[in-house]
């Protein structure tokens, strides 16, 4: 190396995937180019991976390149400790009150995914609740000192159509309540009774906690890697890579998984993004063989583009989502939250009914519904 | 006489260090060396001398020299609320 802060990123990321070739002989950085990599790697919340490389020998860096690497990753994994110990004070909360949760993301991929759970940092706890227990959850967390800065769109909303709510909590930190693992189109498609039933178990400073199991988990590691951002996030690929270099899914049990929950198009998405991001070509894994005749439909397609198009909106998730109730009822009731949403909704999101119905017009103007 | 991790604390290993976070605690302790080696092995509860024996392997000492710096350090990690004795052992 160098190829430059983003080409060095990508090649640590790849490298460190669990059951990928060595790839030749380490290579080394200056303290300049570890440090552009470094407040590159920050951006994504991968870190843990170059200090992962530096101690398997992968990557040389001066001596005090070191000393200042596993300074930083310490004050990551201070941060990731603090919202660790909020994570168990708040499951401890909703549990008490008879509410499940299953640990989402951060802290069950890094302790269930990595070798040592410090390569995996995160910046936020992400909870499942179901979601007749979702309005309880937040009231009771209110009282814990967590704030919800957005409402929904209409009373009802999260329960119907929601994917969850982010509240704000003590010191800052961020918790996500989920009643499904992803907003509007594909989220219908989930099987919300089943994914309770798909849990497994790991352990917090000696607690037990619940996360999805293994297949689950992967099937959610596509859903944010494919929909999660309009640019790739490089470290939600890398969660991916984990999961699928581990290779301890079923994969006969995935693709059956994959196809109940109509996932097919942004399982092929999220893949197609680790080969063009980070290189990792995995044609020849069982999950992409199932996919290799696979054509997205424009059901599919449309609903995609929602999510990660430059010119993506509320609207246009709202409208890609119709085609993925089969009730009228359900469609009429979305479109009525989406066009008519409460004052307080929009408060939160400072507009005004008048700025709210232009904003939809804007985005339909777009083009977004052809 | 063994020696335990305090429930409820969270933990990472940096390199050759351990930083961890108790229940109460207003800051993180981040543990060194002889310290780290010493949280890693308590992945299950030990005895004194179990203790001795893994950090004088690990350090390439012998095991008179590592009992009294041991000790101490037991006993700070104690105060701080990180290691205790295993319940039923006399203290």
């Amino acid at each position: 190396m160098s190829g430059g802060a983003e080409a060095d990123l990508r090649a640590v990321l790849s490298t460190t995937v669990p059951g990928k070739p060595p790839s030749g002989r380490p290579v080394s950085l200056d303290d300049p180019q570890l440090r552009a990599v470094v407040r590159l790697a920050d951006r994504y919340r991968v870190t843990g991976y170059i200090q992962q490389a530096v101690e398997t020998g992968w990557l040389e860096v001066s001596t005090e390149g070191a000393v200042w690497l596993a300074d930083h990753h310490v004050d990551w994994c201070s941060s990731v400790l603090a919202l660790e110990r909020e994570l168990l004070r708040v499951a401890k909360i909703l549990q008490d009150a008879s509410i499940e949760v299953v640990v989402l993301k951060g802290s069950a991929a890094a302790h269930l995914h990595h070798p040592d759970p410090g390569y995996r940092l995160f910046g936020d706890n992400d909870l499942l609740v179901r979601g007749e227990d979702l309005e309880r959850a937040i009231a009771l967390l209110r009282s814990a000192g967590y704030q919800r800065p957005r409402q929904p769109a209409r009373p009802d909303f999260d329960r119907r159509f929601g994917k969850g709510a982010t509240l704000r909590g003590p010191e800052a930190l961020e918790l996500d309540l989920h009643r499904n693992l992803v907003f509007g189109s594909f989220g219908f498609l989930i099987d919300l009774d089943e994914l309770w039933s798909r849990t497994t178990e790991f352990n917090l400073g000696g607690r037990r906690l619940r996360a999805l199991d293994v297949e689950a988990r992967l099937l959610h590691g596509c859903y944010h890697a494919a929909l999660g951002d309009p640019e790739p996030h490089l470290g939600s690929l890398r969660d991916l890579a984990e999961q699928l270099g581990r290779g301890d899914h079923d994969p006969v049990e995935m693709r059956s998984l994959m196809q109940r929950w109509g996932a097919a198009s942004v399982v092929q998405r999220a893949l197609d993004l680790l080969k063009v991001e980070l290189s990792l070509d995995l044609a020849s894994s069982s999950l992409a063989e199932g996919l290799a005749a696979h054509q997205p439909s424009r059901r599919d397609r449309r609903a995609i583009a929602s999510y990660v198009s430059p010119r993506r909106s509320y609207t246009a998730k709202i409208l890609a989502t119709l085609p993925f109730l089969p009730r009228l009822r359900d469609r009429g009731a979305l479109l009525v939250a989406a066009a008519l949403p409460s004052k307080e909704f929009r408060r939160s999101r400072r507009t005004s009914g008048l700025g709210w119905w232009r904003r939809g017009l804007r985005s339909l103007r777009k083009g977004l519904l052809r | 006489m063994s020696w335990q991790r305090v429930p409820g604390i969270v933990w990472r290993r940096s390199g050759n260090r351990v930083a961890l976070l108790t229940e109460a605690g207003a800051e993180v302790i981040v543990l060194d060396h002889v310290g780290a080696v010493v949280w890693m092995s308590l992945s299950a509860p030990r005895t004194r001398s179990e203790l001795v024996e893994e950090v004088a392997t690990r350090f390439r000492a012998a095991p008179e020299e590592v009992v009294e710096p041991l000790e101490g350090l037991l006993q700070e990690l104690e105060g701080r609320g990180v290691v205790g004795l295993a319940k039923g052992d006399p203290a």
